[in-house]
């Protein structure tokens, strides 16, 4: 995956919400990681910069970070998969596994304890079809 | 989302259906039998069909036996936010149930986060109570090492990691029941398909998130946890003098088999643990063996 800008607000596409995150903080380093990796700043909930990554697969999305008073930012994301005009969404294990990709970038972001392998094993042990099998 | 049961659903759970309103949600519960009450209580990621075998048994020996679903799972109300999932909570709403169907002196049967919930509901009223059945749970502040390893579980609720496989991927549902009980023969696809049933949507499933993250971790992330409300259940602990049945998986790999005892060391009224060959959902491993120590212990009293 790889993060893209674009100059518009693309037009055309509609956002379809496929994953919603409302506890960023529960573990903060994550909070932090986003928010020190796309150089967050708390204004950026009145008018700040729109966040768009690309998948391996070519598909879009837009990552909305969310604000709420009493709360350190961002305290949660949400993630809208553009979908053009009325094209139906692809199959949950098309999405998947781009947002697998997402995952990844974000724990190798993270870092320390988070670990890839651990990620991977995680996801072997609950049979996410893209997680790789665990090094013994 | 509501669509009709499907058959080997229905065949499994036989039941009649029951609504009311607590704390201004909907609650589904299950009401069966005449005599005295006992309220089988659930946790997570499960729903009242994990108690199905339960209770034919429990009837047919003369209990009157009621079972809610949590709000956020099974056939009860689903909200979409944050803010109808804490201990407080659900203790309320277990609390609302009793008054509201006017049930006196009840057994309580926990697993999971149906120990914290029923112990919080026990201090509380601890006049309604005549007896505790506990299973494969906990009420204290520090943490098994299942829950405190990043590989599988904290990982598996982590930010954004959560969402994708609790609420997408519905992974407690689809692998979790099965690697957490020992007679896997019997987790059949018609045995998942009622756990599915009722959280087929990303949607319906946040609770299989919010509940995780609840759990204390010990001085870590005590303010994202439900660490506060648990401390205070497990200062109360050794004053709840009321009868204790424990019956523990083991090899039980969520909640060690030393914190069976560690039950009946603290409880004045316990009996001595009882072992199982179980795991986690032991009432999937081992219903019959169980309902028929709970009678025993109920008519011992």
């Amino acid at each position: 995956m790889r993060w893209i800008n674009f100059a518009d607000k693309l037009p055309g596409y509609r956002r379809e919400l496929v994953l919603a995150e409302t506890r960023l903080d529960h573990y903060d380093e994550f909070r932090r990681f986003f928010r020190q990796e796309l150089q967050l700043q708390p204004g950026d909930v009145d008018g700040g910069n729109n966040h768009y990554f690309q998948a391996d697969s070519g598909r879009i999305y837009e990552v909305v970070f969310v604000g709420k008073t009493g709360r350190p930012f961002p305290c949660g994301l949400e993630i809208l998969l553009l979908v053009e005009d009325i094209d139906p969404l692809p199959e949950d294990d098309e999405i998947d596994k781009d947002l697998w990709e997402f995952l990844r970038w974000i724990i190798a972001g993270v870092g320390g304890e988070w670990t890839l392998e651990a990620l991977e094993s995680t996801g072997y042990l609950y049979r996410v079809p893209f997680a790789r099998r665990p090094v013994k | 989302m509501v669509t009709e049961m499907p058959l080997n659903v229905r065949n499994q759970y036989p039941f009649q259906a029951h609504y009311l309103k607590v704390n201004g949600r909907i609650m589904h519960y299950l009401d069966e039998g005449d005599g005295e009450p006992i309220l089988l209580l659930h946790g997570n990621p499960t729903w009242t069909f994990l108690y199905r075998k339960f209770i034919p048994i429990l009837v047919e020996a003369g209990y009157r036996v009621v079972s809610p679903d949590l709000i956020g799972l099974g056939m009860s109300e689903k909200p979409c936010n944050d803010y109808y999932n804490s201990l407080l909570h659900h203790t309320s709403n277990l609390d609302q149930l009793v008054t509201k169907l006017g049930l006196k002196n009840v057994t309580l049967v926990m697993q999971d986060w149906a120990g914290p919930i029923g112990l919080g509901y026990a201090i509380r009223r601890r006049e309604n109570v005549k007896a505790m059945l506990l299973m494969s749970t906990w009420a204290w502040t520090d943490v098994s090492p299942f829950h405190s390893s990043i590989f599988p579980w904290r990982m598996m609720h982590a930010p954004v990691v959560g969402p994708y496989f609790l609420q997408r991927r519905n992974a407690l549902t689809e692998r979790g029941l099965w690697l957490s009980v020992v007679n896997r023969e019997r987790m059949t696809d018609e045995v998942i398909d009622g756990y599915r049933f009722h959280m087929q949507s990303y949607d319906e499933r946040g609770a299989f998130l919010r509940f995780p993250r609840m759990i204390p971790l010990g001085e870590q992330n005590k303010e994202n946890t439900g660490y506060d409300i648990i401390k205070q259940i497990e200062e109360q602990l050794p004053g709840l003098d009321i009868p204790a049945l424990i019956i523990w998986g083991e090899p039980d790999d969520v909640f060690p088999k030393e914190w069976a005892q560690r039950f009946y060391e603290i409880l004045p009224r316990a009996e001595k643990p009882i072992y199982v060959k179980a795991k986690h959902f032991i009432q999937e491993d081992e219903p019959e063996f169980i309902c028929q120590e709970l009678i025993r212990f109920l008519r011992s009293l």
